[in-house]
């Protein structure tokens, strides 16, 4: 007896509920079937929605109560009896979940070939909505495969893996944006970690607390192993403080040393903020390597001494005294760094791509100087600038002969605010980088607390963002500039849990989709990543082998 | 007489109800029990209203009993009374039975006078009430006021005659939920009744 | 228009006012006519009746030695069946186009005590057959009458006691049963009207009295009581029977005697003139009693009843005095006649003054008068669809479509 008694009492246990209203603009809202309760479904949930012949994928953006009857609020039924409350729960209230339908999974197998597409219609009134499957996931974000990195789970969706085409995703430069303390170095770690286990690109890490290389530590304090203690052979450490390194148990494959020659006028107008240096006297480097040379400016200028000497200069170079002494003054703090070498620099350069160029992954850890924003912010950009250089002549052989192409690079900075202000951005080599995207096979991987501090124009070119909570009104907007479905994104971006969980959206991934970070820590995890090791280079043994894979 | 269940014939009908006049004085289905009635099609109706009277309108009854000492002396000192006064059962109609099995919509045409009525038994009761498509046609009912009195017995006796009782009173409560959205008390007091 | 009651009201003020002065007269009446009872001298008055020589313009019953005793009920039995039936017509009507008469008849049977049961019914019957709406003469088959108005009256009470007669014959069951008709045994609408006497030889002897005797041979097997009660009897037929010891007159000869006094002023007048038996028995009787009985004396009985005389006492109901009239069977045994006083007033107590069973046939039996257009309609209807034309006569047109 097919009956509808029958029927609800062997209910269907992922049916949500049916779409009752929507539009494309502001996505469809589902009545929950009465059996079910709001509190089971979160926002960024994933959902189904099951129409005539098309299957769409959807995120839960808002959750609200219902009822059919509006004096329910004056004068609530009698709940006390059971009877009554479970009758009225689900029925008289009820609950509305909003839908943002994301993607079209079509169900016709010869469509699938060109995978999900971005919804461009919403589902009919009624349509079923389910809770998405694993298959769905799967069939949105791919399998884990030598491609396919994965990095969570979706939310509620402990057994479905949600992966990343890490291939796809270094094509562009990438963000990890989150304030302090809600995970982004582990998140970062794991990118990192994928990009290395997939062998799809070499990476160059600017490690401000040195943390990624060796070992780093849990919110709870707790070690966590680092990079080249899981992939030892692949990844190389270099250290601008080996003291710190070793007293970590470090042992640095390279310790860099920058020469005052390697200095260059753009290095200094980086950091003008952060010297809190005037316009002119920023200015005033550039006038300084016109007069004294390109090589020599730095080290001449500092050498100089007060009186009238400066004077004379000041006077040619037609600045302000005020304003070439305040710079004097400031770039005096360098002699306090000992990685920098009046005597000359150790072509760290050229070291980093040496291993750059066998595919290793290099971290430079910081140390002390970690602290010392100043010393992050010349070392980074001094380095990439040259390493981006170099990169611009290999890509440009390659034009000629294209099997020359050089490995992919992505270089890892944090605190990208200050690289990529508005002020600034223009000037620095990582605002040429983003902008240029993928020109010279190298990208950025950004990562930030105060995204509202890096330039519009930049935040617009990250292919991928991965965000943790944000709670700040600017740092939302700035995320989120230019991203379609903007405001459920945002409602769902501020009630991200602070630990473990991160909305991912943007180039590399069909939809945006809220995540539970992969556990990153713990002993099962780093037996995870060696089994996906072994088996990856496997793989590659096999290629090597064998010939390349269809 | 009283063979399977039959109750009395249809003295009065019409496409909305009928009224039944029984064969017995005093021997009637209760409010909200499930009847059913004529054949091709056979019809399904729930009684909501039972009446005891004078079989002539004109004719009221008068007291009888003052030199008897029990009720029942009245009855046997004047047995033509069981003549004279009838049980007459109105019913609702909420369905019929087709080829395609119980269809719960208002009915097309009355039953015949003198058609049979007889009281379904529990299986027939558990698979009219497997679905309440008729809900709406109670609830909305035009004849009457007591309807939801009608509705709570007619809900009790049907969850009797479930397997699992109180799943099935909670499957009704939500549909009298749904068909009473914005009558927040009128359904508050009806699953009062039949959450009792 | 509707009757003028403001006129009317004048009117029946004036009548009031009469009876009024009346009043005082008819109570003297009545208290002298108890007297005679109180009085009454069997032996003088059968020796009067003598005497006079049927020249007596008076109709009397014929009085017994005991026909003014009084009688209390006795106990009644706990089973017990009574029946009743009672009936109705719709006369030949020539407004109604086609020509029929239609009887109904109403039953009613109550069996009290163990498995106390009522059965009520009703049998109409449609009479068109030409042999129905004649009554002929078997000895000459030239003479006849359409059967309708009083005759029609008189068949019906013939159907009347033919169906209590077949009910009677279905119960089979030694407990008393208890036959009971209304109004009189006598065919009273046979009397007084020039009918041929084929008529009353075929309604009376053929008909009503073979029906009584059919009940007297059943009577003979089952406890049977036939009775029949007449609720507000007119009857004067005893107060009469005081005017013959009231005869100032040494020899009873009504005409010779009194031709030329008015009357009111006659010397029997005293005692009997405008009180009728009622009044009388309604001091003399208590409640729950009866008189003593009287037998029938009249032609009809006389000629055509066969054996079967009919006799009848005065019963005071409590509600009223009324006149149960009897076969002689019945009042020929003492237990009957006793069981039968007893079951009447009874009925009465459980009818609220009126036997319950009577009022149950009387029931069954009714014609409407709506009815009666229903009646006239269906067979307008079934002509139609036979394809005749109806004719209606204007004047019942009228009467059933009311314009201004």
């Amino acid at each position: 007896m097919n009956s509808e008694i029958n029927n609800f009492i062997s209910k269907d246990v992922d049916v949500l509920g049916m779409v009752v209203s929507g539009s494309l603009t502001n996505g469809v809202e589902v009545k929950l079937k009465p059996e079910r309760s709001v509190s089971e479904i979160k926002v960024g949930r994933y959902v189904s929605i099951e129409a005539e012949n098309l299957k769409f994928f959807g995120v839960v953006t808002d959750i609200e109560l219902g009822a059919t009857d509006q004096t329910l609020r004056v004068n609530p039924p009698e709940i006390s009896n059971p009877f009554i409350a479970n009758v009225i729960s689900g029925s008289t209230a009820y609950g509305i979940i909003q839908v943002e339908p994301m993607l079209i999974l079509s169900q016709d197998d010869l469509d699938s070939i060109y995978g999900p597409q971005p919804a461009k219609t919403i589902p009919p009134h009624f349509s079923k909505v389910s809770l998405a499957s694993d298959e769905d996931v799967e069939t949105v974000f791919g399998l884990e495969s030598d491609t396919n990195f994965w990095l969570g789970n979706p939310l509620d969706m402990d057994t479905a893996k949600l992966c990343l085409n890490i291939e796809e995703l270094i094509k562009r430069s990438n963000g990890v944006f989150g304030k302090s303390g809600t995970g982004k170095t582990f998140l970062t770690r794991l990118l990192l970690l994928g990009i290395i286990q997939r062998g799809v690109a070499s990476q160059l890490v600017f490690d401000m607390q040195s943390e990624y290389g060796w070992k780093g530590f849990s919110e709870d304090s707790k070690e966590v192993k680092g990079l080249k203690q899981i992939f030892s052979s692949k990844v190389a450490i270099f250290s601008l403080d080996e003291e710190s390194s070793r007293r970590r148990g470090v042992n640095p494959d390279y310790v860099v040393r920058i020469g005052y020659e390697d200095i260059e006028p753009g290095d200094i107008s980086v950091l003008k903020e952060t010297l809190n240096l005037s316009e002119v006297a920023a200015d005033a480097a550039y006038s300084l390597e016109r007069y004294f040379g390109p090589n020599n400016w730095f080290k001449e200028f500092l050498a100089l001494s007060g009186g009238e000497e400066f004077i004379d200069l000041a006077r040619n170079l037609n600045i302000n005294q005020a304003a070439l002494s305040s710079l004097k003054n400031r770039l005096s703090r360098f002699k306090r760094f000992d990685f920098i070498d009046e005597s000359g620099g150790n072509d760290s350069v050229t070291q980093i791509l040496s291993y750059l160029d066998r595919g290793m992954h290099v971290i430079l850890e910081f140390g002390r100087y970690g602290s010392d924003l100043a010393a992050y912010m010349l070392v980074a950009n001094l380095l990439t600038r040259r390493i981006y250089a170099r990169y611009a002549v290999f890509a440009e052989k390659a034009l000629g002969d294209p099997t020359q192409q050089p490995t992919p690079l992505v270089i890892t900075i944090e605190e990208a605010h200050k690289f990529l202000s508005p002020d600034i951005a223009s000037q620095t080599i990582f605002g040429t980088i983003a902008r240029e995207m993928r020109k010279h096979n190298v990208t950025l991987l950004v990562v930030d607390q105060r995204p509202s501090g890096i330039d519009d124009e930049i935040m617009s070119q990250l292919g991928t963002k991965i965000t943790c909570l944000l709670d700040n009104e600017k740092d939302l907007d700035s995320v989120l500039t230019g991203v379609s479905g903007n405001r459920k994104l945002r409602s769902v971006l501020s009630r991200l849990e602070s630990k473990q969980q991160a909305l991912i959206f943007g180039h590399s991934v069909p939809m945006p989709m809220v995540i539970k970070v992969r556990d990153y820590g713990t002993a099962t995890s780093y037996g995870d990543f060696q089994i996906e090791d072994t088996k990856f280079n496997f793989d590659e043994d096999n290629e090597d082998l064998f010939g390349k894979k269809l | 007489m009283n063979q399977d269940n039959r109750i009395g014939e249809v003295v009065e009908s019409s496409s909305l109800q009928f009224t039944v006049q029984c064969y017995d004085l005093y021997k009637s289905p209760n409010i909200g029990t499930l009847v059913k009635c004529g054949t091709d099609p056979q019809l399904f109706g729930i009684v909501y209203d039972v009446s005891n009277k004078s079989m002539d309108p004109a004719r009221r009854p008068v007291p009888r009993g003052r030199d008897e000492n029990k009720e029942e002396g009245v009855y046997l000192s004047n047995p033509q009374l069981n003549r004279l006064l009838i049980t007459e059962v109105n019913c609702i109609l909420v369905g019929y039975k087709s080829t395609e099995g119980i269809l719960q919509s208002p009915v097309s045409l009355p039953p015949r006078i003198h058609s049979f009525v007889i009281e379904c038994s529990e299986e027939e009761l558990r698979e009219f009430s497997s679905t309440l498509d008729f809900l709406p046609l109670l609830l909305e009912s035009p004849i009457l006021n007591s309807i939801d009195d009608v509705i709570s017995s007619f809900l009790i006796k049907s969850s009797k005659s479930h397997d699992d009782k109180s799943r099935f009173l909670i499957y009704a409560g939500k549909e009298l939920a749904f068909n009473l959205s914005g009558q927040l008390i009128r359904l508050n007091n009806l699953l009062k009744r039949i959450s009792k | 228009m509707s009757l003028d009651l403001t006129h009317t009201a004048l009117q029946i003020d004036h009548m009031s006012e009469n009876i009024k002065n009346h009043r005082q007269t008819h109570i003297n009446k009545i208290a002298k006519a108890l007297d005679k009872i109180d009085s009454f001298d069997f032996k003088h008055h059968e020796s009067r009746i003598e005497n006079s020589l049927g020249m007596f313009n008076w109709n009397i019953p014929k009085i017994s030695s005991g026909s003014f005793d009084k009688f209390n009920s006795s106990d009644f039995p706990k089973d017990y069946y009574v029946i009743a039936t009672d009936g109705s017509h719709i006369d030949v009507d020539r407004h109604i186009p086609a020509n029929c008469y239609l009887i109904n008849i109403g039953s009613c049977i109550l069996k009290y005590g163990n498995n106390s049961f009522a059965t009520l019914n009703s049998i109409p019957k449609l009479y068109a057959e030409y042999d129905d709406l004649i009554i002929t003469d078997r000895e000459n088959k030239n003479k006849s009458v359409l059967v309708r108005g009083a005759i029609l009256s008189a068949k019906r009470m013939l159907e009347e006691l033919k169906s209590l007669t077949n009910l009677v014959k279905e119960i089979n069951s030694g407990i008393p049963i208890l036959a009971l008709m209304d109004g009189s045994l006598i065919m009273l609408d046979l009397i007084g009207q020039t009918h041929p006497e084929f008529v009353k030889r075929e309604l009376v002897q053929n008909g009503f009295a073979e029906c009584l005797d059919e009940l007297y041979e059943i009577s003979r097997q089952k406890k049977l009581l036939l009775a029949s009660y007449i609720s507000l009897p007119k009857s004067s037929e005893v107060v009469n029977s005081l005017r013959v010891s009231n005869c100032s007159f040494s020899e009873i000869h009504c005409d010779l005697n009194c031709s030329k006094i008015a009357p009111g002023d006659r010397s029997c007048d005293e005692v009997s003139n405008e009180i009728i038996d009622r009044e009388v028995f309604s001091k003399y009787l208590n409640t729950g009693e009866r008189s003593g009985t009287f037998q029938i004396d009249i032609d009809l009985v006389n000629d055509y009843y066969l054996d079967n005389k009919i006799h009848y006492f005065y019963l005071n109901t409590g509600e009223e005095i009324a006149r149960v009239e009897i076969p002689k069977w019945v009042v020929e045994r003492e237990d009957l006649l006793r069981l039968t006083h007893t079951l009447i007033l009874n009925q009465c107590k459980l009818g609220h003054g009126y036997p319950v069973s009577l009022i149950e046939a009387h029931e069954q039996a009714v014609v409407t008068s709506s009815d009666r257009n229903h009646f006239a309609q269906m067979v307008e209807a079934a002509l139609d669809e036979h394809g005749m034309s109806t004719y209606t006569s204007e004047k019942n047109l009228s009467k059933r479509l009311r314009w201004v």
